[in-house]
């Protein structure tokens, strides 16, 4: 297995980080949501979180209900050690190879925009 | 754990999810969509914004399981086959991968199929399209038929309920469908052993007077065992006792939800309140649940009071509804029933000497005419599916010819016959699936679109919903169509001779097997096409006739009120007759009001009474009267009466075209007169004036004077001839059904403006005189062609797309033709032929193809309108003009989609051509 992480799977991993004990799919999506602004199905969700608990990255476990989920129960996930090492390798990876390199990418993304 | 869910959110986007994804996967993600639902979308994005975002999570949801590397993620192919390089391998290498079970090789093959799908983008897109308006229209009607005709009635035990209606027979009349006497009721409760219950009913409207506006409310009088053999149970109190039947018992009523909610505000305690309804106070004793609804559209139900001497038995009575015994056939339960009948007959000659009883399928009944109408549109949505799949079958051919190189490096390297069959097929399906699933979004909204638009007399139309049926129905239809219009390429795909194709390069060389069978889906396809237009064609020329044919007056500015004079609160004709004058001038003094008119019967509103009549010295020579259904000695001929006012005539338009209109003098005067109608003018004094004649009732002395003849009126949407018509003086004659009562009144300027004075105004008069209905003239039109619209419009809507799809496959198989041949024509040109040659060659095949299914399906559409001929108006099923427009237009279309493709053979550049090889 790749020890390499997706952006989406990152993203997924932070939301895990915020919610804690309160991570099932509607408030991870919605965390995403919140702080990216970005609209994702529950269907990715769970499909990216499926492919990061076979690389033992985060676990899972089926709990509660609630009166409006009509009696379904919720999947709530976990991020286990091994996921936020690889987490955190991700972040440095990607704040090193930033590093000092901001204003050059700001200065093209406005040539983009011109 | 309940499946019952708190919010509205859409139950066809729940449903897909369901159906699509595994249950578990399902539960997690359906309670996070309803949770984020409830608790916040709906809040932020109201319930527009709140189902459409619901829908969009639901399809991404759905797309994300089906996207090709969550599949194979899933299926743990990676393990077997090469990791990375899955997609990247030849197809070969892919496709030939020995071992695994069936099932892991469908999951290979369903991968594979999506990933290829995606590789050609137009020819997914155009297949999708054509599947999904075919399946999408078909599981719409399929809604409709499902819940009018085919889904069981919402009682207990459906399928088990009968009607039993009375019969009629003498020597020359057989009159069926007639209620059943009291007193025959009741010994054909007491005696037949065929059923669990045998109930009865009577529909009658009820006015409700007090807590409100008067009212007229359906209503009907029903036997007290009615609700239990129903199975339904009342939310409050209880149903009506058997002694509650009989005669004198203290009135009692059950409310239904709706009455109970708008005029006692819901009120828990209303049990032992009383409701008055007509002149008598009934005590509440029960409120049935919300939703129920019998017989008819009841509303409040009073209890059957039964008259049981035989000598009150004759015509009318009791409509009885059984339930037969678990287990029992109607058979069994007919003959038992027509035994019975047949010895009550003789025990009781006077009463019941020609009665006779027929036993049918309550359900049948229930939902009368509209059947044909439902039939007819599931047959033109079956041709359409049937086009589709044909286009469909054709796209897929093709390609399977374009991929023939494919198939044959896979079957030279060892895919047996076999497997490469499934491939085929699995694509179909796959195909298949996706347009079922998009076919059942598209139902939604065509059904929403239908139940707008259809007419209110279509039945138990609040049953009809996109549900679990309705999807599966989608479902079913998928994979049939799917492995249907799959077989043919996967038979031919698999036949390929790897020699030939491996030889050839291009796979370009075809046998002329394969264009022969492309070529007769061709054929069939303009010819389903043709016969769907030619009915529809009719159908639309026959709203079209409807809408303009002269109704005989002038419906514009013209209020027409429906009233009913109270007969508990008016007794005597003399009454009733005093309280018309009152109206009259009440609502002639209403500003705007240009004239007013009063009639037993007016358009839209039928009632009018049948007499026999006679004419004064015997019919005159040349007369033509028509059946005489009874013939009895004294009568002459049959008409129609009604009772007008005199200003009647004037205020609906209808022209006087001989004599006088009726005047104010002929209610007081000594004489008695009469207007005839056009039609009775023929046919009894034919080119003769009846003006001065006399005709009456038959066996009665009174003679009518005649004194005016005015134009037929017609009941437009009706499709029935005008029947003969005498209107005699309202107050000066007597009619026993003269409780109905019509206004007819013509305003200056737009009479919807004059509506509510009108009402105070008749209020003014009486406040307890329930006004059933107020509308213009006009609206009243419309309701009446409403069913035809509905057809015709569904119809039109169907043809549309099977010319459409037509054109399409027409099209495509022409398409093909030309790039298929590019090889030849290159070889052509370069020989010297010219582009317009080589352009006619194609042309004129393809329209030699279209001419054949032409052909036939003008030989089919003949046989087909007599289907519908009992629908039309003013046209004959065989109508010259509708099959030659019909035919004319589908070959200009046809011509055209062929005509393209075949202009394209022209741009071949003969050197290119050649040098491909």
């Amino acid at each position: 297995m790749s020890k390499h992480l997706g952006e989406f799977e990152q993203l997924l991993m932070f939301a895990l980080l915020e919610l804690d004990a309160d991570a099932y799919g509607m408030t991870i999506r919605r965390a995403i949501d919140e702080r990216t602004g970005r609209q994702v199905s529950p269907g990715a969700v769970y499909t990216a979180l499926e492919r990061l608990e076979a690389r033992g990255f985060v676990t899972s476990r089926v709990g509660d209900t609630a009166p409006a989920r009509g009696g379904r129960r919720r999947k709530y996930y976990r991020l286990e050690p091994e996921g936020a090492e690889a987490l955190r390798r991700s972040y440095e990876t990607l704040t090193s190879m930033a590093s000092g390199l901001e204003p050059r990418m700001v200065d093209r993304a406005g040539q983009a925009s011109r | 754990m309940s499946p019952r869910h708190p919010v509205n959110a859409p139950a066809v986007a729940r449903l897909l999810v369901r159906v699509l994804l595994p249950s578990r996967e399902a539960e997690f993600i359906l309670g996070d969509l309803d949770e984020e639902y409830a608790e916040e979308v709906l809040g932020r994005l109201g319930p527009g914004g709140a189902r459409a975002w619901y829908w969009t999570m639901a399809l991404r949801s759905i797309g994300e399981r089906w996207r090709p590397s969550v599949l194979v993620f899933r299926l743990g192919l990676r393990r077997t086959v090469a990791r990375k390089d899955l997609w990247e391998a030849p197809i070969h290498v892919r496709m030939t991968t020995r071992g695994g079970t069936v099932m892991e090789r469908f999951r290979q093959d369903a991968t594979y199929a999506l990933r290829a799908l995606k590789r050609q983008p137009g020819f997914t897109a155009v297949t999708l399209a054509t599947l999904a308006l075919g399946i999408g229209s078909t599981t719409a009607i399929f809604s409709v038929v499902d819940g009018v005709l085919l889904r069981p009635l919402p009682f207990d035990g459906a399928e088990r309920y009968v009607h039993l209606s009375g019969v009629y027979r003498s020597e020359s009349v057989e009159i069926p469908g007639l209620g059943v006497a009291d007193a025959s009721f009741l010994e054909y409760r007491r005696r037949l052993s065929s059923f669990e219950a045998l109930e009865g009913f009577n529909e009658r409207d009820v006015n409700v007077i007090g807590d409100g506006p008067p009212e007229t409310v359906q209503g009907a009088e029903v036997t007290a065992g009615l609700f239990d053999m129903l199975g339904i149970r009342p939310i409050l109190g209880r149903t009506f006792r058997e002694d509650e039947s009989r005669k004198g018992a203290g009135p009692v009523a059950m409310l239904g939800h709706g009455v109970w909610t708008t005029r006692f505000a819901g009120d828990p305690d209303v049990l032992g309140r009383t409701v008055r309804l007509d002149d008598t106070e009934h005590v509440i004793v029960g409120i049935l649940p919300r939703g129920f609804h019998f017989p008819g559209e009841a509303r409040i139900w009073i209890p059957k009071v039964y008259a049981p001497t035989w000598a009150e038995a004759r015509f009318g009575g009791v409509t009885v509804v059984g339930k037969l015994r678990a287990g029992l056939t109607m058979d069994v339960a007919a003959e038992e029933t027509l035994a019975l009948a047949k010895a009550l007959a003789e025990e009781y000659p006077d009463s019941n000497t020609g009665f006779s009883a027929q036993l049918a399928e309550y359900r049948a009944t229930l939902v009368n005419d509209s059947r044909r109408n439902l039939l007819l549109l599931l047959g033109a949505v079956a041709v359409v599916l049937i086009i589709a799949c044909t286009n469909v079958a054709n796209l897929l051919i093709t390609r399977a010819l374009e991929r023939a190189h494919e198939m044959a490096v896979r079957a030279s390297l060892g895919a047996s016959r076999l497997r490469i069959m499934s491939q085929l097929i699995t694509e179909s399906l796959v195909l298949a699936a996706l347009g079922g699933a998009l076919g059942v979004g598209l139902a939604t909204w065509a059904l929403r679109a239908i139940l707008v638009m259809a007419p209110s007399s279509l039945p138990r139309v609040d049953e009809i919903t996109l549900d679990a049926r309705s999807v599966l129905f989608a479902l079913a239809l998928s994979v049939v169509t799917g492995i249907l219009f799959g077989l043919f390429p996967a038979l031919q795909g698999s036949r390929l001779d790897p020699g030939v194709s491996l030889r050839d390069g291009s796979g370009r060389t075809t046998g002329p097997g394969r264009s022969r069978m492309r070529e007769t889906l061709l054929v069939g396809e303009v010819a389903q096409a043709l016969v769907l237009l030619v009915v529809a064609g009719l159908l639309v020329n026959t709203l079209v006739r409807m809408n303009r044919a002269d109704p005989g007056f002038d419906p514009e500015q013209v209020l027409s009120v429906h009233l009913d004079l109270p007969r508990y609160a008016y007794p005597e004709y003399a009454d009733r007759s005093q309280l018309s004058t009152r109206l009259v001038d009440a609502v002639r003094a209403v500003p705007g009001v240009v004239s007013v008119g009063a009639s037993t019967a007016s358009p839209f509103r039928g009632r009018t009474a049948l007499a026999g009549m006679s004419v004064e010295g015997g019919l005159p020579e040349g007369a033509s009267t028509g059946l005489n259904v009874f013939g009895s000695g004294e009568v002459d001929f049959w008409l129609e009466w009604s009772l007008v006012t005199p200003d009647y005539f004037e205020s609906l338009g209808v022209p006087l075209l001989k004599g006088r209109a009726l005047v104010e003098s002929d209610i007081t005067g000594t004489e008695l007169v009469a207007v005839i109608n056009e039609s009775t003018a023929e046919a009894i004094w034919p080119g003769q004036s009846p003006i001065g004649k006399r005709m009456g009732s038959a066996g009665r002395d009174d003679w009518y004077n005649i004194v005016g003849v005015v134009g037929d009126v017609r009941h437009p949407g009706l499709p029935t001839p005008t029947g003969a018509a005498l209107y005699a003086a309202y107050g000066r004659t007597a009619l026993l059904s003269s409780s109905s009562y019509n206004l007819v009144v013509r305003t200056a300027g737009d009479p919807l403006d004059a509506i509510e004075d009108v009402r105070a105004a008749i209020w003014g008069v009486d406040p307890d005189i329930p006004i059933p209905s107020a509308i213009p003239m006009e609206q009243r039109f419309s309701t009446a062609l409403a069913s035809a619209r509905f057809l015709a419009a569904l119809l039109a809507t169907f043809s549309a797309l099977a010319v459409l799809m037509a054109a399409v496959g027409i099209y495509g198989v022409v398409a093909h033709q030309v790039s298929r041949r590019t090889h030849e024509m290159g070889i052509r040109m370069a020989l010297g032929a010219r582009r317009e040659e080589v352009v006619a060659l194609v042309f004129g095949r393809g329209l030699r193809l279209v001419g054949l299914g032409l052909a036939l399906g003008l030989a089919g559409a003949w046989a087909a309108v007599k289907l519908v001929d009992g629908l039309l108006y003013g046209i004959e099923p065989t109508d010259p003009v509708t099959f030659a427009v019909v035919a004319v237009f589908l070959a200009a279309v046809a011509a055209l989609a062929n005509y393209v493709p075949a202009r394209r053979a022209t741009h071949i550049d003969p050197i290119r051509a050649l040098r491909a090889d």
